[in-house]
């Protein structure tokens, strides 16, 4: 009698193997496809969100420009006063830093001793040049005004300074010139004179 | 057999036997395309998104603070000091203004002014803009442009000096650019005392805004410094000029300047018509 092969019993058991194997990577690309599910819908949602934020602040920014052009007419206003004050700022500190000159070169010059013409030369705008002409009366006076002029505490606080045309008048007074820089000055000590009082002459 | 029959058979016993991995290839290719169609170009559009909502939060914050800025700006100290700001640096050539203080300085500091000089500075009209780099020339301050002046004043070095000084507190904002002093008929020996008269010519320089201000929605205001609060109250401080600009007309329209009335004109351009004809007549008869 012959023996019976069953082969259908071998593929079987195979085919099962492969089953099983097949349900477990079912499980595994479940899992994985579930996790790109839920990041979907999670992107969506902060897309969304996001999507929603950006038209309400939209909305919103569109409402607050309405608001500001419709207060255009005082923004205006606002911005030339501000600018005008910024300009006279830039002035006033023009007349201070001259003034200030001025002030130095009156209080120690004392009171024999004229400024007789004074020019404020802005035609090199970063140092402006005040141009004093100081006459004195005397040669004494005017020995006076030279020392002042050399002097250290001058050529600290305008460096820069020179003098030119010295010359005799018929009348018997002397003239000097001082060509004072502005832009180049220490700024002054709290104890100077000539940050107390500002007069013009 | 066939072999279609054979293939479809092949396929049925696959998705028979092996349907779990038939749904694993299913589920893989759904992923993949839901990777690719939806996951990332949604990163994308969250990352790009994000950007924009935080830049339009910045924006919305800025407009915020101007719109509330601009709600209260009537009571700042800016808008309260306009006139004072307005008199120190007016929009137009303050040449009437300027005329008006200085006489009343010289009246208080009782200085007589002998000549006074003036030149009309930079004339442009509204299709003629002035170029900023012809007006940066002749301004120390950008957006301002000088109306000069040359005056001169006689009086005692204590007047001269007085009327001087009046000079830096008045409105519009001036600036002497030149003084020359001379003593009047005093020899040497008298110079600086107080009987001696002076001549003193200066060279004034006044100033009027020309600058063109922009302002865009989005732009913020500009702040008021604390050193700019006592700049406002030196300002405010400044004498002001009496002139007032004339705003009617007084007379205007009412009376004929020519004394001519209306009927006067009707009855002599009838007169006018007929010596016409008359003449054209005659012309023809001839």
């Amino acid at each position: 009698m012959a023996d019976t092969i069953n082969f259908l019993r071998v593929r079987r058991k195979k085919l099962t193997k492969t089953q099983a194997q097949d349900k477990k990577i079912l499980r595994v690309v479940m899992i994985i496809f579930g996790i790109i599910v839920v990041s979907a819908s999670l992107s969506s949602g902060v897309f969304f969100f996001f999507s929603q934020r950006r038209a309400a602040l939209q909305f919103a920014e569109e409402q607050l420009r309405s608001r500001i052009v419709s207060q255009e007419s005082a923004e205006k206003t606002y911005v030339i006063l501000a600018s005008k004050l910024t300009a006279l700022r830039e002035l006033l500190q023009l007349r201070q830093d001259r003034q200030a000159a001025i002030s130095f070169f009156y209080d120690r010059l004392g009171p024999d001793i004229i400024l007789q013409e004074i020019e404020y030369d802005r035609k090199t705008a970063a140092t402006p040049v005040l141009n004093l002409a100081i006459r004195a009366p005397e040669i004494f006076s005017f020995e006076q005004v030279k020392t002042i002029a050399t002097s250290d505490e001058v050529n600290q606080t305008y460096p820069g300074i020179s003098s030119s045309d010295i010359t005799r008048n018929a009348d018997g007074t002397y003239l000097i010139r001082l060509a004072v820089p502005l832009g180049l000055q220490q700024p002054p000590s709290p104890s100077d004179p000539a940050t107390l009082e500002v007069p013009s002459l | 057999m066939k072999p279609e029959s054979s293939l479809t058979n092949q396929i049925i016993r696959l998705v028979t036997l092996r349907r779990d991995f038939m749904l694993t290839l299913g589920l893989l290719a759904v992923g993949a395309l839901l990777v690719l169609f939806v996951i990332l170009p949604q990163i994308s559009g969250i990352l790009d998104l994000s950007q924009k909502v935080a830049a339009a939060q910045k924006i919305k914050t800025n407009l915020e603070r101007k719109a509330i800025l601009l709600e209260e700006i009537n009571t700042t100290p800016l808008f309260a000091q306009q006139e004072s700001i307005d008199a120190a640096l007016p929009s137009n050539k303050p040449l009437a203004e300027l005329l008006t203080i200085l006489s009343s300085e010289a009246q208080s500091a009782a200085v007589s002014v002998t000549k006074v000089n003036l030149t009309p500075g930079l004339i442009s009209t509204s299709s003629a803009k002035i170029k900023p780099s012809e007006t940066d020339t002749t301004s120390p301050v950008e957006g301002v442009q000088p109306l000069k002046i040359e005056i001169t004043i006689l009086g005692t070095f204590a007047q001269v000096d007085s009327f001087l000084n009046r000079l830096d507190a008045v409105a519009p904002v001036v600036l002497v650019t030149n003084l020359r002093l001379s003593e009047q008929g005093k020899d040497a020996s008298q110079l600086n005392s107080s009987a001696s008269n002076f001549s003193a010519t200066l060279t004034l320089d006044t100033y009027y805004f020309t600058r063109a201000v922009a302002s865009a929605v989005e732009q913020e205001l500009p702040d008021v410094s604390a050193q700019d609060q006592n700049l406002l109250a030196e300002i405010a401080s400044f004498t002001r000029s009496s002139f007032v600009l004339p705003t009617q007309i007084i007379g205007g329209g009412i009376g004929d300047v020519f004394g001519l009335t209306q009927a006067d004109i009707e009855n002599a351009l009838v007169q006018q018509d007929v010596v016409a004809t008359t003449s054209a007549t005659k012309t023809l008869g001839q």
